[in-house]
């Protein structure tokens, strides 16, 4: 179970340190951040005074040494837009991004399982399932997202439209906030773990263990959430790991729409500013996540398989 | 009289008429045929835009925001012009974008899957890990970097679609070619004396042409979707060429004046996003 | 010969049979079952009298474990699949039950409890998620109101007294851990669990080796010693129907074509398929001569669909004429008086042996 850690890892880690360099690299080649930062009638003086301020003048790899360095210090820089410490403004967005991903995991995973484990009305509720994958596979979030808020904020009153409301004023408003964005969000999550779910459960169906417990004289209920459930699960959570890199694509279009303080807003409006410091971070952030999650997924998927628990 | 001439007998003597027969065949197939639908539909207004579309797409009119009339079916945007005629309009930048995208994958992700799954070795060794990197990796949020960097024009968003989607192609093909290696009929190729191009090109990349089809228009669904989501994110294809994502983006301001301006490109997006990814999908 | 003919109580009838003495513990009639077009058991009728052992031999594709499936109902459900006929379960007692008329809840009740199925293939039927006892557990508070411990404890006899060693170590392991052999004795386990009267055996011993298939007959047999349960013990292999069989009814392409007490039908088939499989098994101590070859049946069980007419076996029948054998189906007659076989020509082609 170690091993499976460590294999993750030593692959992981230096992916998260290709893809930084990468996009620093890359950003460094754009121009001056400090013609950037001062706009059009900058005079060269002053051009020259940020640069050696920041460290622009010095060869990339320097820089990105030196942003190394201090970033695993926890020192991510200061936004070049609000001049306000990055590491200050993620500590606020970060959660935001992470309960409404949480949320939106959680309610895909139990509707996806939940609707293709069902043993009755099949008839009915495969067709509803399959339409559901297909829109929540093709369908782009902010088309949905904008549809929810039409139906749902503006023609029948019952939520809010955007916005996001904390915890201490009511968890009741702040969870009547996340019901559209979570919904949104959850829709991709719940195409991708329906498919593979479904396809896992029908091939889990036709081993014989299934049928010994059918002939054990449990009801089909029990065979499909106790006998099918437990093994057909197992590469969902492969897929939910590996997912979660498209996942993040959804996040930042979601948090746009609804304008929610997150992570994702942050990185559209960073982007838009040419905010390096604060894109740089929250690129790292995300490999590192997509890092995380794939080792979380292999570590689950020891836990609950029993012949990889084992050996 | 064997039984099993009985039982075709009785199969060929079931099926009435063409119609029943070709209604068997599309039934079985509702995927497809749904999916057919709705691209020949979408591909038939982009071909047909300027016969039918009722107005030119860029005209401003002082009637701005109005509500959907017998003139303007869908209401009027924030510059006066006709949201149905736009919207027909956007189908051919949806439609550009989405294919050429879709070719760029092919052209950059077959070739690289081909040589890692068909050379292996060390080749192999260096790539995987560049696709699984990639793949890994948010598309949207990849092509949103990228395009910040480039600049957003119709070209850079077709070459950035291309580039952010080509390692599902790669990765398609690699696991093919793999297959279609171990076959026999490819050792069989070597016995004669073929070299390792020739085989390439005669047995194994017809066999991957149907595999790429199906993935093809997933792809081009893909494309759709995320140069969509890059508009209405503000970084999509610039004004004023009419774009779904992008007139989703400032229609969905006045969401509570007239929907349709958002809600009608939006749904068009969906549509063919859909489309695509049901004739994918259905093929694969 | 009176020997042959102990097995008065042993139930093998035609409809048109009204001498019967006792009613059966499982009456079979008219069972038919379609999937699609295509018929999988035609008009099967037979009875299981209490504590015997029935044999059902046949190719694979021949309906044996249909029949089976449809007894446990566990056929496929399906728009396509179709089943007819009926099925009484210790008929003439007040446990009667026709199964085919109950509700899917009442014949859960039957599942497991009353009548209990052991599969082929030890190595994929049993969770690889949860453990033994978990699995054997389950199957005993299915049908019983009993505590975690009691459970446990019940299965830990139960696996003892099917000789498993080590029984504690065997109910913490997971079925990957175990040896196939062991885990069909778990699947004995858990078939006896709650007491069925009758169980059916679909091909238990056939994936495995043949010391730990003989150690299985033996253990079939102690058990059924003990409890007095019906076996019905579907096979491929003569040489278990021999050993294990009070009776055999044996099935080609649906249909059964001949049944009888075991040493008669062994001794002295009459349909032609029976003989045909008999001769294609090699018997042990018998040397074959130069020339006498083992045979094969040549060509495969034909797919039956809708409206048959004649002899299923006539494509591949040695003896098989034209104008009578694929005309109509041949009714299942009585040729002794427990002994029931499906041919127009037995008795022509008994004569022309002799």
């Amino acid at each position: 179970m170690f091993g499976v850690v460590v294999r993750r890892l030593a692959l992981g880690v230096p992916t998260i340190f290709a893809a930084t360099l990468l996009l620093f690299v890359s950003v460094a080649k754009l121009g001056s951040p400090a013609a950037e930062m001062l706009g059009q009638d900058a005079t060269p003086d002053a051009i020259a005074a940020l640069n050696l301020k920041y460290g622009f003048d010095k060869p990339v790899l320097e820089q990105y040494l030196n942003w190394l360095a201090s970033a695993l210090h926890g020192d991510l820089g200061r936004s070049y837009v609000s001049q306000e410490l990055v590491s200050e403004t993620l500590i606020h967005a970060l959660p935001v991004s992470l309960e409404l991903a949480f949320w939106a995991f959680l309610f895909a995973l139990l509707a996806s399982v939940i609707l293709n484990t069902v043993p009755v009305g099949r008839s009915l509720l495969t067709p509803f399932t399959t339409s559901l994958n297909v829109i929540g596979m093709a369908v782009p979030n902010f088309m949905l997202g904008l549809f929810l808020i039409f139906f749902f904020a503006i023609r029948l009153k019952i939520l809010p439209t955007t916005g996001w409301v904390g915890w201490d004023q009511g968890p009741f408003e702040h969870l009547r906030h996340l019901v559209l964005p979570v919904l949104t969000l959850a829709a991709y999550y719940f195409a991708t773990f329906s498919i593979i779910y479904r396809a896992e459960f029908l091939s889990v169906q036709r081993r014989l263990f299934v049928r010994v417990a059918a002939a054990k004289g449990l009801s089909n209920w029990h065979v499909a959430f106790t006998h099918i459930l437990p093994n057909a699960i197992l590469p969902v959570i492969t897929i939910a790991g590996l997912s979660i890199g498209q996942a993040i694509g959804g996040a930042v279009v979601t948090e746009t729409i609804f304008s929610m303080p997150g992570v994702g807003g942050l990185f559209v409006s960073s982007i838009v500013g040419h905010d390096f410091p604060t894109m740089l971070a929250i690129g790292m952030i995300t490999v590192a996540g997509v890092v995380l999650f794939n080792t979380i997924a292999d570590l689950l998927l020891a836990i609950v398989n029993p012949l990889i628990r084992m050996s | 009289m064997t039984a099993t001439d009985t039982t075709r007998r009785l199969e060929i003597s079931s099926i009435k008429s063409f119609g029943e027969y070709a209604w068997k065949r599309l039934s079985a197939r509702p995927r497809l045929t749904v999916g057919c639908i709705l691209v020949a539909f979408v591909v038939f207004m982009g071909i047909f835009a300027p016969w039918i579309a009722p107005n030119d797409p860029s005209e401003s009119s002082i009637n701005v925001l109005i509500g959907p009339t017998h003139a303007n079916w869908f209401g009027t945007d924030d510059l006066g012009r006709d949201v149905f005629s736009r919207v027909i309009y956007g189908a051919r930048t949806s439609l550009i974008i989405g294919i050429g995208g879709a070719v760029v994958a092919v052209l950059v992700g077959a070739p690289i899957g081909l040589l890692a799954g068909y050379l292996g070795g060390v080749v192999d060794l260096i790539l995987v890990p560049v696709i699984d990197l990639f793949l890994a990796m948010p598309a949207l949020v990849l092509a949103l970097i990228i395009i910040t960097m480039v600049g957003a024009s119709f070209g850079n968003i077709v070459l950035v679609l291309g580039f952010v989607m080509w390692p599902i192609i790669a990765r398609l093909v690699r696991g093919q070619a793999l297959t279609v290696k171990t076959q026999p009929f490819v050792d069989a190729a070597k016995v004669a004396g073929a070299g390792p191009i020739w085989i390439m090109r005669k047995h194994v990349w017809p066999n991957l042409m149907r595999v790429i089809a199906a993935q093809f228009a997933i792809i081009v669904s893909f494309c759709i979707f995320t140069s969509a989501s890059l508009s209405f994110l503000g970084l999509g294809v610039p004004p004023p060429t009419p774009d779904w994502g992008g007139m989703v983006r400032t229609g969905s301001d006045f969401l509570s004046i007239n929907p349709l301006m958002s809600l009608a490109p939006g749904l068009a997006v969906a549509v063919t996003a859909v489309g695509f990814y049901l004739m994918g999908s259905a093929v694969e | 010969m009176s020997a042959l003919f102990a097995f008065e109580s042993a139930v093998l009838m035609t409809e048109d049979d009204p001498l019967q003495a006792e009613q059966p513990l499982i009456d079979v009639r008219h069972l038919r079952v379609q999937f699609g077009r295509n018929c999988a058991l035609d008009d099967v009728s037979f009875g299981i009298g209490r504590g015997k052992t029935v044999a059902l031999v046949g190719e694979s594709g021949s309906g044996k474990s249909t029949v089976a499936l449809s007894i446990m109902g566990l056929l496929p459900q399906g728009a396509d699949v179709k089943t007819q006929g009926s099925v009484v379960f210790d008929g003439g007692t007040e446990n009667q039950k026709d199964l085919f008329a109950l509700s899917e809840r009442e014949r859960r009740k039957v599942r497991g409890k009353d009548i209990s199925m052991i599969f082929q293939d030890p190595m994929s039927s049993l969770n690889p998620v949860y453990t033994i006892q978990s699995q054997i557990c389950e199957a005993i508070r299915a049908h019983q109101k009993c505590s975690r411990g009691e459970s446990k404890s019940r299965a830990l006899d139960l696996l003892t007294s099917l000789g498993v060693p080590n029984p504690a170590n065997c109910l913490s392991s997971y079925p990957h851990q175990l040896s196939g052999g062991m885990r069909q004795r778990v699947m004995i386990a858990m078939a006896l669990a709650c007491g069925p009267s009758l169980l059916i055996a679909d091909e238990p011993t056939t994936a495995l080796d043949a010391t730990i298939q003989a150690q299985l007959l033996e253990l079939f047999k102690a058990v059924q010693a003990r409890t007095g349960m019906a076996i019905l013990f579907i096979t491929h292999n003569i040489g278990i129907v021999a050993e294990m069989a009070d009776e055999v009814m044996v099935m080609y392409a649906g249909q059964l074509v001949e049944a009888g007490p075991t040493s008669s039908v062994l001794q002295n088939p009459k349909m032609p398929y029976t003989k045909a499989l008999l001769r294609s098994v090699p018997v042990l101590g018998r040397r074959r001569q130069s020339g006498d070859v083992l045979e094969a049946i040549p060509g495969q069980v034909p797919c039956v669909s809708g409206q048959y007419q004649g002899c299923r076996f006539f494509a591949r029948c040695r003896y098989a004429e034209a104008g009578i054998c694929d005309l109509a189906t041949p009714p299942l007659e009585r040729v002794e008086s427990a002994h029931l076989a499906r041919c127009f020509k037995w008795k022509s082609v008994q004569e022309a042996a002799q």
